[in-house]
């Protein structure tokens, strides 16, 4: 998936029951949601808003990546993040594509797209999956 | 004459709640103080009739015209006030501000209290409306914006046309790229699927986390009117539309609970706001969890996705290099042979025989050779893709999810239940490029 400037990568394991868990979603209803993604000490500006795109990359290259959740926290864009920073963490629930994605692995690579392509990227902590959805 | 909202100001502790108070005097719309109030008292939400709170769209149909110019003009009395009412929608304004200025350390955004303080809000709005209706009015109650619908995806109607109390002129550019509304800017089902509260809702602790039902829809949709004010945290509830997108979280709420989820004990934790009468009220987030006693409910609710079907999951045992299944799940892989069926293989550990460069596997049940096209293969299960980082396979080990929905006779065929396992590297067309190696993994399971 090529790279853009607004761009976080982030790589993060994917417990065995979240797997599993993706996987029987995946057989059993294609449109129940996926886990939620746990982003630890995300980094923000005082007030500031944010959009951005969780994507997973296509196992194709030709393919555009796989859009997981569009999330973010209300506020106004800003270029330079204002002061004081605050660190937040941010539950992120994935949408139904998520459990194709993340059937059977243990590791996965996820992006993090800022929709405003003049801020800096994000800093985010550390990121983890964990089951949201009923269990099936 | 425009006065800086940090001027004249004191301070007020109520509670764990710190807000920032001015002496009275009146300024624009750029206000964030609300004049130094007397004691709280409690108010104890108890409305004798519930009425539908019914989506934006509705209210603009034709046969509620009367209906839609009684709405319009309840906000044009509040919004005719004066400045330094503290039921004039400047002040609505800054009960809002108030609470998300940077100073403030209890921004009602970032714990638990965010879907109860704006229930609230909306409630006491409501309340302030009727009563300035006069006769009739006891029917008003405001409407909601069902942007997950895709037919509402743009600023609905009501709220369009220029001269009327509904309108409002910074709302950024509404034919620009951020409209119309995506299906994910607006997807709630994950968030109708979380289990907890904490994570749904948010805690007592700020930021830890921050609700998920703030990000999410809710932000998505106020950053989409980015650069107009319903992208600022602080002062988005200028815009008449703030009430009805808030609506349609309010509503989000009530579905979660209609999912199944509960609502916490939030214990003592308040909420204050002045009420109709200019009387200074807080409010317990234990009595805001049922909108019904706030005299509505939602003409509709969001549907959360089909529950998942009951599955069982099992292990298959080990037998030197080969898998065993389970002699109880033999049988039903044979009477039931086109039940859906996952095969879930975890940490494939023997990659190394083949180039760095793969991205692709079969996955077989017998010997296979080079050459040949996997598809076509009886004993093939599927594939298996590596995640490439700039151009580099992790490091991590390999796992695999295969549907073999109507493989599991074959799978099942051998009588102690014996599974080969073989895996070769893919071409991008699907046909092995080298010769199939036993198949080495942590584990293997098979879900049903």
């Amino acid at each position: 998936m090529p790279e853009q400037g607004t761009d976080t990568r982030i790589r993060v394991t994917v417990p065995p029951e979240v797997a599993r868990a993706a996987t029987a979603k995946a057989i059993s209803d294609p449109k129940a949601p996926g886990p939620v993604l746990v982003l630890e000490d995300v980094e923000v500006g005082a007030g500031e808003g944010v959009t951005f795109s969780v994507l997973a990359p296509s196992t194709d290259p030709d393919v555009p990546p796989v859009v997981l959740a569009v999330s973010g926290l209300a506020g106004r864009s800003q270029e330079t993040p204002a002061q004081p920073l605050s660190k937040m963490r941010m539950i992120v629930p994935l949408n139904s594509r998520a459990n194709e994605v993340l059937a059977g692995k243990s590791v996965v690579t996820l992006t993090l797209r800022l929709k405003n392509p003049r801020r800096s990227p994000l800093r985010v902590g550390s990121a983890s999956l964990s089951i949201a959805a009923d269990k099936p | 004459m425009k006065t800086s909202r940090r001027a004249f100001t004191t301070t007020l502790t109520l509670g764990s709640l710190t807000l920032v108070f001015d002496p009275g005097i009146a300024f624009g719309q750029d206000d964030c103080t609300l004049p130094t109030p007397g004691t709280a008292t409690r108010f104890i939400p108890a409305e004798p009739r519930i009425v539908p709170r019914i989506s934006a769209a509705d209210l603009g149909q034709p046969a509620r015209a009367v209906q839609l110019k009684a709405y319009r003009d309840a906000f044009g009395k509040i919004r005719a006030l004066p400045a330094s009412d503290t039921i004039g929608w400047t002040k609505q304004i800054a009960q809002h501000c108030i609470q998300c200025d940077p100073t403030n350390t209890k921004n009602i955004h970032y714990d638990w209290q965010f879907v109860g303080w704006h229930r609230a809000y909306l409630y006491f709005l409501e309340r302030i409306l009727r009563s300035r209706v006069g006769g009739g009015g006891d029917e008003l109650r405001l409407v909601y914006w069902d942007w997950e619908n895709a037919a509402s995806r743009t600023l609905p109607a009501i709220f369009a046309p220029a001269n009327q109390p509904l309108y409002y002129d910074n709302r950024g550019d509404l034919s620009g790229p951020n409209w119309p509304l995506t299906d994910d800017d607006v997807d709630v089902q994950g968030l109708l699927a979380i289990q907890q509260f904490s994570q749904f809702g948010g805690t007592a602790t700020q930021k830890k986390p921050v609700p998920a039902v703030f990000s999410g829809p809710h932000a998505n949709v106020h950053n989409n009117f980015d650069p107009g004010d319903m992208a600022d945290l602080q002062y988005s509830p200028r815009d008449p539309v703030f009430y009805a997108h808030h609506a349609n979280i309010d509503r989000l709420w009530s579905s979660w609970v209609a999912a199944g989820h509960r609502n916490p004990d939030f214990g003592s934790a308040k909420v204050y706001f002045y009420d109709e009468t200019r009387t200074w009220r807080y409010v317990l987030l234990n009595d805001l969890r049922d909108e019904r006693k706030l005299g509505y409910q939602y003409s509709t609710l969001m549907q959360p996705a089909t529950p998942v079907r009951s599955l069982t999951t099992v292990r298959l045992g080990r037998r030197n290099a080969d898998f065993v299944l389970p002699s109880e799940t033999r049988l039903p892989l044979r009477s039931q042979p086109s039940a859906a069926a996952f095969l879930l293989i975890t940490n494939i550990q023997n990659l190394e025989s083949f180039p760095e460069t793969a991205r692709e596997f079969g996955i077989f049940m017998k010997a296979v050779a080079a050459g040949v096209a996997a598809n076509a293969e009886s004993g093939y299960l599927g594939k298996a893709s590596r995640v490439f980082s700039r151009q580099h396979a992790h490091a991590g080990p390999l796992s695999a999810s295969l549907n073999v929905t109507g493989k599991g006779a074959a799978m099942a065929e051998a009588e102690d239940g014996t599974i080969k396992l073989y895996i070769a590297p893919l071409t991008a067309a699907g046909v092995t490029s080298a010769a199939g190696v036993p198949l080495t993994a942590e584990g293997v399971s098979l879900i049903r």
